[in-house]
């Protein structure tokens, strides 16, 4: 089976995004099995990913510079390697081995996006803050934060075919098939949602998996009385040298998209590379 | 007739505001903070960053917590008790390797094979502690008795907590303190703290 991960990233002024994507493969080849933890990188800056300390933990690197931003993850059926792939954002990290997941995925979807996610304390994350414009336009509720497909599948195809599309026309299809609440910025969020939608196939890419989980640390979504700007005000970030992570006072041992980049310093990329030579 | 003046209220520039702190002389405390023109007829006043006083006008940090350092004319705060961030509330002194900022305020060193930790202020805040960038003494005034607790625990996990250890600003005020490692720690430990100052710096002492 011929199965990775596909990492997308472009350089930016503000967020050292290859540092995110390093810390993530770094974290995936520590905790998946041999077979289940290849990772591909997609960049516009091939010569500094040579300038990491373990450039090999990326099993492809590809250079691609046609997109910039998130609009570039549009193109993963294209730019992905493997037959069977899982898109990811690059402020994730993996906690433990979910090759069981990768497993019944390809037994049984051509697509797959998860429909919810969770807080931190492992519970549904109810969103009424961020997904207005999904509620009030009746869209399917899909987080291409994590995004798997079979290449070699006219269903992968019809879908993000279709997704860029709307990603390159945003105002045309704001105005037909958004109008009860448009974005600020149709992301990829909202254009592979209203893919689904517009193929008729939301039943067939998302249903209700309760193994799969992945804890989304956008502050409103924490379930906390109070509005909050940023996690990290109310919760510490406890990542140890075993590369075991605590929220709070819960440990974390789903996936962990973390959305304050800041989180992954100095400290932690050497607390995986360590895991990661020793592991060698 | 009088010519009639027609102001363009559509294109008025405000005036940046500007913040004052007005303060005791004798303790260093904040007594008011506001724009500088409810304060024309007060003598002991400083400029204060904007962010800062918005903090306190807000709430979000309270104005009796904060002391001054009156330095070149200039109000620093020196004590920040913020009331909103866990970061204030349990922050974890940083490891050397890993500081970015070099500059320390209050430096903790741990010696494995005496069993000892060190605590000693920075010079500029009337410690021991010898800054590479030498300073001027910051002129402080603040609450000797303000009690300072650290926390040991497991390498960056307060969950899980060895010792506790509790000093005032008095005691390391002009000396080192030195304290006793009362039980066994693992090899990587942290030591968090109620944040009062900046720069905390965790050393550890070659043995």
């Amino acid at each position: 089976m011929n199965f990775g991960y596909l990492l997308v990233v472009s350089k930016n002024s503000q967020v050292d995004y290859l540092k995110l994507a390093y810390a993530l493969a770094m974290s995936i080849k520590n905790t998946q099995k041999p077979g289940y933890n290849r990772v591909a990188l997609v960049t516009d800056d091939v010569d500094e990913v040579n300038s990491l300390k373990s450039p090999w933990v990326f099993d492809h690197v590809i250079q691609w510079d046609q997109e910039t931003f998130w609009d570039g993850r549009s193109w993963m059926d294209k730019l992905s390697p493997f037959d069977y792939t899982v898109c990811l954002d690059v402020d994730m990290l993996f906690f433990r081995d979910y090759s069981q997941w990768i497993d019944y995925l390809v037994r049984n979807a051509d697509i797959f996006l998860p429909s919810k996610v969770y807080n931190y304390r492992g519970q549904v994350a109810e969103d009424d803050f961020y997904r207005k414009t999904f509620r009030e336009n009746d869209l399917p509720n899909l987080y291409s934060l994590y995004t798997f497909f079979k290449k070699d599948s006219d269903l992968t195809d019809d879908f993000f075919e279709l997704g860029r599309h709307i990603i390159k026309n945003p105002k045309e299809f704001s105005n037909i098939f958004l109008e009860k609440h448009k974005p600020k910025v149709l992301g990829t969020d909202e254009a592979l949602s209203l893919s689904a939608k517009i193929l008729g196939i939301e039943d067939i890419i998302t249903y209700d998996l309760e193994f799969l989980k992945v804890v989304h640390m956008k502050s409103m979504l924490q379930g906390w009385p109070w509005p909050s700007e940023k996690w990290s005000d109310h919760i510490g970030f406890y990542f140890n040298k075993s590369a075991e992570l605590k929220l709070g006072n819960y440990r974390q041992l789903d996936i962990v998209h973390y959305v304050e980049k800041d989180k992954v310093n100095d400290e932690v990329i050497s607390v995986l590379e360590e895991l990661l030579w020793k592991k060698r | 007739m009088e010519e009639a003046i027609i102001y363009d209220f559509d294109n008025i520039v405000m005036p940046k505001t500007e913040f004052m702190a007005k303060f005791d002389p004798r303790t260093g405390s904040i007594l008011s903070v506001g724009p500088s023109v409810a304060f024309e007829n007060d003598e002991h006043k400083l400029p204060i960053d904007e962010e800062i006083a918005l903090m306190i006008i807000e709430g979000k940090m309270a104005l009796t917590s904060c002391s001054i350092n009156i330095d070149e004319g200039r109000v620093e705060i020196s004590e920040v008790k913020s009331l909103f961030k866990i970061d204030d509330v349990l922050h974890r002194i940083i490891d050397r390797s890993f500081a970015k900022d070099t500059e320390v305020d209050l430096l903790v060193s741990y010696s494995k094979k005496q069993r000892i930790f060190k605590f000693a202020l920075s010079e500029d805040l009337g410690g021991t502690y010898k800054n590479k960038s030498r300073k001027k003494l910051r002129k402080t005034v603040w609450n000797g008795e303000t009690n300072m607790q650290f926390y040991v625990t497991d390498y960056n996990d307060p969950n899980v907590l060895y010792q506790k250890i509790e000093l005032s600003l008095a005691d390391i005020k002009g000396k080192e303190v030195v304290i006793n490692q009362d039980v066994e720690l693992p090899a990587d430990f942290s030591i968090y703290t109620r944040r009062l100052f900046k720069n905390y710096i965790l050393e550890y002492e070659n043995n």
